[in-house]
């Protein structure tokens, strides 16, 4: 499975990129990705969480895409402000990965 | 005393809502009815009264902000601080209260920081504008810290300010909470909110993200009572591990590698981050806080506060603020003046040649001085 996300916005105005594929990350840390994306309910999030308050500034946006090895392919678009519950632990550990990426 | 109430972007007419402080509604109803329908020379007269009007308005707003605090102190600031405990989820927002007004310190580093600005901003709002909080009447001032992991990033959710720690890898640990100008730059967003109320998209969204940054700005050097000559004019200073600064207002696009500022309105694109379209305004209220000197928030500052929070409405672009602020200043400091030239110069510096702005809808103003 190939992973890509994307966050951009905030009070920077930064973006970062990171693309995954879960056939070179070690088997436990599969495990662990494919359990956040159960709890996210990836794949019956809409493309789009919806539009944040508009009164709201400064938020990061994020964008999601999961592509699986047998083409089934999901985009999640998304922001600080409307981030579904169940869907922020998979946004955290995407987030580490950035870091991680550029330390 | 004259106050701002955000009510007044909902009046359909600009016309009936600047007249409506001063005159009974008949009266108003009866100016604007001149304007609309009456001979041309009833028109001029209404104008130019309405000009007048303005003259007075702006003065009053002046004197006000200085008559205000005098009056009524700081007893209204209402500050609460909340640990949100790394939680990322909005609906666990704001968490846990760890600190309110006139309560004793937490210990919590991010905490005490952010009560700190929170009430150095409430009082640079109260001081220098008569404002009582974000929304002038005295709404508690509530902010997050904590918020999520290692979160580079400090928002405004459209109620309250929501804190990240920063991960030492782009942002420097507890620097969002430290720094002043970001907090002033978060509540303004608020400000704006309650005023202007400015789109956060396109040219009104530019806008709305420049007044934060003027502000917060202003916020820094008042505090330290910084001339525009001794200022750093960088938002953010020490944030960022691999940059100078978020932001220069100075010489915007040069405060760190990933700076992607503008300054001039030929570079503008609608799908522009705001972030960086607001580089335009930035550089405006710079050059003309540089041109006139003294202190950013005695003059030049005025100007921009009036503007956003009287003049400008959700849909103004970057030509509009430039407009108002050259047209508040003429009211304020007399037309020709010092003010109104180094804004006018200003606003041509970042590319937009600022016009009288319209002040009534459907009609072409023609002022006959007479
Ligand atoms: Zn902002």
């Amino acid at each position: 499975m190939r992973i890509s996300f994307e966050q951009s916005g905030g009070i920077a105005g930064l973006s970062k990129k990171i693309n995954l594929d879960t056939n070179f990350l070690p088997s436990s840390e599969v495990q662990v990705v494919q359990s956040l994306i159960n709890t996210s309910n990836f794949y019956d999030l809409p493309n789009n969480t919806g539009q944040p308050n508009p009164d709201a500034a400064d938020y990061l946006r994020y964008k999601i895409t999961l592509e699986s090895d047998n083409g089934r392919k999901h985009t999640v678009e998304t922001t600080d402000i409307t981030t579904p519950a169940g869907l922020s632990p998979f946004i955290g550990y995407l987030r580490r990965k950035i870091q991680e990426q550029r330390r | 005393m004259y106050e701002i109430r955000h009510r007044e972007q909902k009046w359909p007419h600009p016309i009936i809502t600047i007249f409506i402080y001063h005159f009974p509604c008949t009266t108003a109803a009866a100016v604007e009815h001149k304007i609309k329908d009456g001979s041309a020379e009833q028109r001029d007269r209404a104008i130019y009264t309405l000009k007048i009007t303005q003259f007075i308005r702006g003065q009053r707003m002046a004197l006000a902000g200085l008559r205000g605090f005098a009056a009524s102190g700081l007893a209204e600031m209402r500050r609460e601080i909340y640990d949100i405990q790394n939680s990322q989820t909005q609906t666990e927002l704001p968490g846990r209260l760890v600190r309110q007004e006139s309560g004793g310190e937490t210990g919590d580093l991010d905490g005490d920081n952010v009560y700190n600005n929170t009430g150095s901003v409430y009082e640079f709002y109260k001081k220098v504008f008569n404002r009582n909080s974000l929304d002038n009447h005295g709404m508690p001032m509530v902010s997050s810290v904590h918020f999520a992991r290692d979160f580079d990033n400090a928002f405004w959710n459209g109620r309250q300010m929501v804190y990240g720690d920063g991960d030492d890898v782009d942002f420097e640990k507890h620097k969002l909470a430290e720094l002043l100008d970001v907090m002033g730059h978060e509540m303004t967003h608020g400000v704006t909110n309650h005023t202007s109320n400015l789109d956060y998209v396109g040219e009104s969204g530019g806008l709305n993200e420049s007044m934060s940054d003027c502000f917060g700005v202003m916020i820094s050097q008042w505090t330290s009572n910084q001339t525009v000559d001794a200022a750093h004019w960088l938002i953010g200073e020490g944030l960022m591990t691999g940059g100078n600064a978020l932001r220069s207002m100075r010489d915007p696009g040069t405060a760190n590698p990933y700076d992607d500022q503008i300054k001039n309105y030929r570079d503008y694109r609608p799908d522009m981050d705001v972030h960086t379209s607001s580089g335009i305004a930035n550089y405006a209220f710079y050059l003309a806080c540089k041109s006139v000197g003294g202190r950013s928030w005695e003059k030049i500052g005025k100007v921009w506060y009036i503007a956003n929070t009287a003049r400008l409405r959700h849909n103004s672009g970057f030509q509009d603020a430039a407009n108002h602020t050259f047209d508040v200043a003429g009211s304020l400091f007399g037309e020709g003046s010092l003010e109104e030239n180094a804004i006018f110069n200003a606003w041509r510096e970042a590319g937009i040649d600022a016009e009288k702005p319209d002040l009534v809808a459907n009609v072409r103003p023609r002022i006959i001085m007479r």
